[in-house]
């Protein structure tokens, strides 16, 4: 069904090929992944399918690429559309109406499909997705496992005789990840070739068919996913674990030291929390929290309200009701982002400065001016060259922090929310999309700040991140909720 | 569900997009017209007609939140505007800089705001695509029209994200600030929205190619828009503003504004 013949891609203006001598076949009833570092040549591999390399973005095609025993050559990329379903990493990317519903019937409209069946398409979409609640919102409003779900969603309902899945568990949680395996499983043995690239391994474990391990551009080893299962080959290739174990459930509650709050505590404690969305039922009512030194996990299936709560930690959300102590002391909500950090997951809204360097020297100048402390300038360099080492980033120190790969850009905002020092750091979703190697850079980061005596909450569906860092866990829905 | 939404920010209300009340074809016959008439009318008693009557229909949608920030945006730019004009008439005096010449221009950019916001926020999407399809243009006008439509709740999203990473940081935006780092200022606000707006675009350029939007598709569309009474009052309407603000541009302010095209 897919089939890559000797491919090598090279962008426009760039000399060295992204892909190369790459021979790939997917057949029907045939479920592919491809994995490999971050920059290997993964999501070109995904464009040169769906065909957006080189008719989108021009560049140089050396060899062929077949769908449906067509070169995508010569196919208008609106019937390459039809035959192969894409998602992309980032699914914001392929949406093009506003809202949930008009999303999903948007494509059927525009294929002239009759407005009966389009209903039915959306209504089976949304159903097998559990998006009916979600069809009047917004696409802006929603969490970004739901963004996935209606990429999903909106794919799934077009029928195509070939899946591209670019990360498609990035943002979910593992229970949907479970599902979106059967699912594929299923479409696999209806004779759907599906072609997924992906970092996290674990959950194809049952459904892949063969993998190909990618490096530099090339496909370096292929073959059954038990080949995954070599230490050896995933430290080279920068891949994460085939196998993972979920640690949700054994994972301690975060609490408190002690019932009520106590002066000299070691901690964020948060009670009678009260927060609703206009003209909904309340998220938190009257719900409390612990937050103590180390690495705390944030649980929860998506939209079940994490991304709000670290808001209202930080006052980016004003919440309705709520006491926020931070080592004992009483905090008005406006004063918190003064002492919590917060790494969102927006990186591209974060950069302004002209090279990565200075992004991480303003970052320190601005934590010592909202500290008040005094440092050399020799002390700042110092720092500087330690942060871009923790995440390493020192081979991208002259670079324009815009002209980044998503993983370098995220990697860059976690190393400017570690200049503030922050006595509490929280970070949304901070390895999605990230590699084995950079995965356990983030891991080794997290732990060093909880042992200089940080609180860090991540939020994250990671299961290896889980692992990897978390000591605690706050669980939602919160108690009193 | 996540927090930050471009609606709720622009005071959409709630989490489900409202609907405008309102056909989007009435919509777009009045930001039609209104552009029509505001390039027609060049006296300032014409556009101020103009001016009240949009404001107030721009006021009607209820998205205060995102009137304010559109015209904080556009003073910023009519401010920059009019800095440039005087530094060009100050070192070029055949370049005539005076306030009453620039504010039948920068009346015009107004009024289309006002016209455009309700269009732009209120208005599915696939209604006004629907629309602009019905209006048989050729593809290469109808593509770029429907990404700009699209663009706006994203481009003001957007701007809400920037600064609240600024806010995250530490920044603190004064206007004493702006004045005396006006370039930081710039690259504080502008870097990140100029490559996050050439990545929208280029993003609702693949979304559009992969969607199969092109001149020879054939458009069905699953819900049908309804033209009702009301949407034939509020032509009405506007229509008896225009007429009113040519009266009054041809009555009452015909005498040519030193300065202005």
């Amino acid at each position: 069904m897919i089939r890559f013949v000797n491919v090598t891609y090279t962008y426009p203006f760039q000399e060295k090929p992204a892909v190369r001598g790459v021979d790939l076949h997917v057949r029907p009833g045939e479920f592919v992944l491809v994995t490999g570092e971050s920059g290997c040549g993964k999501s070109t591999l995904m464009r040169l399918a769906n065909g957006l390399c080189p008719q989108y973005f021009g560049g140089t095609l050396e060899g062929d690429v077949f769908v449906g025993g067509k070169s995508t050559g010569e196919m208008p990329l609106k019937d390459m559309s039809r035959m192969v379903g894409t998602l992309f990493q980032d699914p914001e990317q392929q949406f093009f109406a506003l809202e949930v519903e008009e999303e999903l019937a948007f494509v059927h409209e525009w294929r002239g499909t009759p407005a009966a069946e389009t209903r039915r398409k959306i209504a089976e979409a949304a159903k097998e997705f559990l998006l009916e609640d979600l069809f009047g919102h917004s696409i802006h409003e929603l969490s970004e496992g739901q963004k996935q779900k209606v990429g999903l969603a909106s794919i799934f309902s077009q029928d195509p005789g070939a899946l591209v899945l670019d990360e498609p568990t990035a943002n979910l949680d593992p229970e949907s990840t479970v599902e979106l395996a059967r699912r594929l499983d299923r479409l696999k043995k209806s004779g759907m070739a599906i072609l997924v690239v992906d970092h996290r391994l674990y959950w194809l474990e049952d459904v892949a068919d063969r993998v190909a391990v990618m490096r530099e551009g090339v496909i370096v080893a292929q073959g059954a996913f038990d080949m995954l299962h070599d230490g050896a080959l995933r430290s080279a290739c920068g891949l994460r674990a085939a196998h993972v174990e979920d640690v949700r459930s054994t994972l301690p509650e975060s609490a408190p030291p002690t019932k009520g709050p106590r002066a000299g505590e070691k901690g964020l404690r948060v009670d009678g929390l009260r927060f609703a969305y206009k003209g909904q039922a309340p998220l938190y009512d009257r719900a409390s929290f612990w937050l103590g030194q180390g690495v705390t996990a944030l649980i929860g299936g998506n939209g079940t309200g994490k991304t709000t709560l670290a808001r209202l930690i930080t006052g980016l959300n004003k919440a309705q009701e709520g006491a926020f102590r931070i080592n004992g002391i009483l905090f008005p909500v406006s004063e918190m982002l003064r002492h919590v950090g917060i790494v969102l997951q927006n990186s591209d809204h974060q950069l302004h400065m002209r090279t990565v360097a200075q992004e991480i020297d303003v970052c320190l100048a601005l934590a010592e001016r909202l500290r008040g402390w005094s440092k050399s300038r020799r002390s700042r360099e110092e720092q500087r060259h330690f942060l871009l080492g923790l995440f390493d980033l020192e081979h991208l120190a002259d670079r324009h922090p815009q002209s980044l790969s998503g993983g370098e850009k995220q990697r860059l905002v976690i190393a400017c929310a570690f200049a503030k020092k922050p006595s509490i750091l929280i970070l949304d979703e901070p390895t999605s999309g990230l590699d084995g190697g950079n995965m356990k850079r983030i891991a080794k980061a997290l732990s060093l700040l909880a042992e200089q005596g940080a609180c860090v909450l991540v939020i994250t569906h990671d299961l290896e991140l889980l692992r990897a860092s978390c000591g605690a866990a706050i669980r939602l829905p919160l108690n009193g909720n | 569900m996540q927090v930050s939404s471009a609606s709720r920010f622009l005071g959409m209300g709630g989490s489900v997009a409202p609907d405008s009340g309102y056909d989007a074809r009435a919509r777009m016959v009045i930001s039609l017209l209104a552009s029509i008439v505001t390039i027609i009318i060049s006296s300032v008693e014409g556009q101020l007609m103009l001016l009240g009557a949009s404001l107030l229909y721009a006021l009607s949608i209820r998205r205060f939140k995102a009137l304010t920030i559109a015209y904080l945006f556009v003073a910023f730019m009519m401010g920059l505007a009019t800095l440039c004009t005087w530094g060009l008439s100050s070192v070029a005096p055949f370049v005539s800089f005076t306030f009453k010449g620039l504010a039948v221009p920068f009346m015009r950019g107004l009024v289309m705001l006002n016209v455009v916001l309700p269009l732009a926020l209120t208005c599915r999407i696939q209604d006004l695509l629907t629309v602009l399809k019905g209006l048989c243009l050729p593809f290469c006008i109808y593509l770029p029209g429907a990404v700009m439509i699209r663009f706006i709740p994203t481009f003001m999203n957007d701007i809400k994200q920037i600064a609240e990473a600024l806010q995250i940081r530490g920044y603190t935006l004064t206007l004493g600030g702006m004045f005396r780092h006006p370039l930081l200022v710039l690259r504080l606000l502008f870097t990140p929205l100029l490559f996050r707006s050439l990545r929208t675009s280029e993003e609702l350029g693949i979304a559009a190619e992969l969607k199969g939007l092109d001149a020879q598709s054939r458009f069905v569309p699953y819900r049908s828009p309804v033209w009702s009474r009301k949407d034939t009052l509020l032509v009405a309407a506007a229509l008896t503003v225009i007429a009113a603000a040519l009266a009054c541009h041809y009555l009452l302010g015909r005498a040519p504004v030193a300065g202005h095209m």
